[in-house]
């Protein structure tokens, strides 16, 4: 088949391109690493040990959803299984999105690089890789398909050593919010907002999202504000007229 | 607290897998959804449908209603993951007095203007420092 300008030039799978993901994902590696010190400073205050901190850190690797997870256990006094599963499961979705973006370059890789690589997923270095194969592909050059894992490994050493080191700290560190650390949840989740605005298309939906789980937060107990904004972000955009020429 | 650091409490751990799992889940599953679909042949059909057309650009596809909803099951689940963001930065707002809102603010702006993850996290703590009357 011949390769039309446009379509994915030959992607390739080398030790190469993971260095390559790996050392051009280390400054941005430590900026997760510092919120990655506050989850494990929260994560055992709320009860965890190190050791069971750390593994959530390296088995689930999603800060947002941690956080999130961190704040569901600290409030509750048995472990909160379904709601820690749950609100995981919804702070994640968007990953469903990034995964599927992925398709036009890891259709080609082994299952193992691709299903293997795409553990290593986080905002940080998904955004980072798409500017790396969006440009390998308008300049006509091979597509390091092994940039994902790299630049993925990168955040998962600083993501583990940083909960290491906040968990260690934990019980010194008294309350959190004397430092303004309470600051650093609100500043990842409005961070990523700010990552997935993409236009006026989203403005009413969003608004709709922020005014609805403003008013459950409000009069309603737990995390249903979650599902209610979601609830009211999607039937705001279901009226929407179809673009006319436009991609979606 | 009479666990030590390197307790591992059973129910714990089964959560922690849990997470995991769910996660790995959606990290995967759009990946795997597509793959699917391509090997049915989904999107060579879309692409025969839309040579049948005419090629002229900025005409809307009328290729039938299936199609429409499934466009507009993208367009809502390409939707999802911002209002679900949102509706948390809502909820902790509102927790927050003046301090959280002006931090909200300021994170986003910075977020915005510099890209930078890091920068915006310190500006967002800086914020709520300052406005506490600092430390």
């Amino acid at each position: 088949m011949t390769v039309v300008s446009g379509e994915a030039n030959a992607v390739t799978f080398t030790v190469g391109g993971a260095r390559r993901g790996f050392l051009e994902c280390l400054p941005v590696a430590l900026g997760v690493a510092s919120y990655g010190v506050v989850f494990g400073v929260l994560a055992v205050q709320a009860g965890l040990s190190v050791l069971e901190a750390s593994l959530m850190s390296a088995t689930v690797l999603a800060g947002a959803a941690q956080l999130i997870a961190v704040d569901v256990w600290a409030e509750a006094t048995t472990v909160p299984v379904a709601a820690v599963v749950l609100t995981t499961l919804l702070v994640n979705l968007r990953y469903l999105l990034m995964g599927a973006a992925l398709r036009p370059w890891f259709g080609g890789l082994s299952a193992r690089a691709a299903y293997g690589s795409v553990f290593f997923t986080a905002d940080e270095n998904w955004a980072l890789t798409m500017g790396v194969y969006d440009d390998a592909d308008a300049n006509g050059r091979p597509v390091p398909g092994a940039y994902l894992l790299g630049s993925g490994l990168a955040i998962w050493l600083c993501w583990v050593g940083a909960t290491i080191l906040g968990a260690v700290a934990g019980d010194r560190v008294g309350d959190p919010s004397r430092y303004g650390l309470d600051a650093v949840f609100l500043a990842v989740f409005v961070a990523i907002a700010v990552d997935l605005w993409d236009g006026g298309e989203q403005l009413r939906p969003w608004a709709a999202a922020f005014a609805v789980a403003l008013a459950t937060a409000w009069a309603v107990p737990g995390y249903w504000y979650v599902l209610a904004g979601a609830l009211a972000g999607g039937l705001v955009t279901l009226p929407t007229p179809e673009p006319t020429g436009e991609t979606a | 607290m009479i666990d030590g650091p390197l307790s591992l409490e059973p129910l714990v751990v089964a959560t922690i897998l849990a997470m995991a799992i769910v996660t790995y889940a959606t990290k995967a599953g759009g990946l795997w959804v597509l793959g699917r679909l391509e090997s049915h042949g989904h999107s060579s059909r879309s692409t025969a449908d839309l040579e049948r057309q005419d090629p002229a650009g900025g005409q809307p596809r009328d290729d039938g209603p299936l199609a429409a909803s499934g466009r507009r099951l993208e367009r809502v689940l390409g939707v999802l993951p911002g209002a679900i963001v949102v509706s948390i930065v809502a909820a902790e707002v509102l927790e927050g007095g003046l301090a959280e809102w002006l931090a909200g603010i300021v994170v986003a702006t910075v977020a915005w203007k510099t890209e930078n993850l890091l920068l915006a996290i310190l500006a967002g703590v800086v914020t709520v420092l300052v406005i506490r009357g600092g430390v």
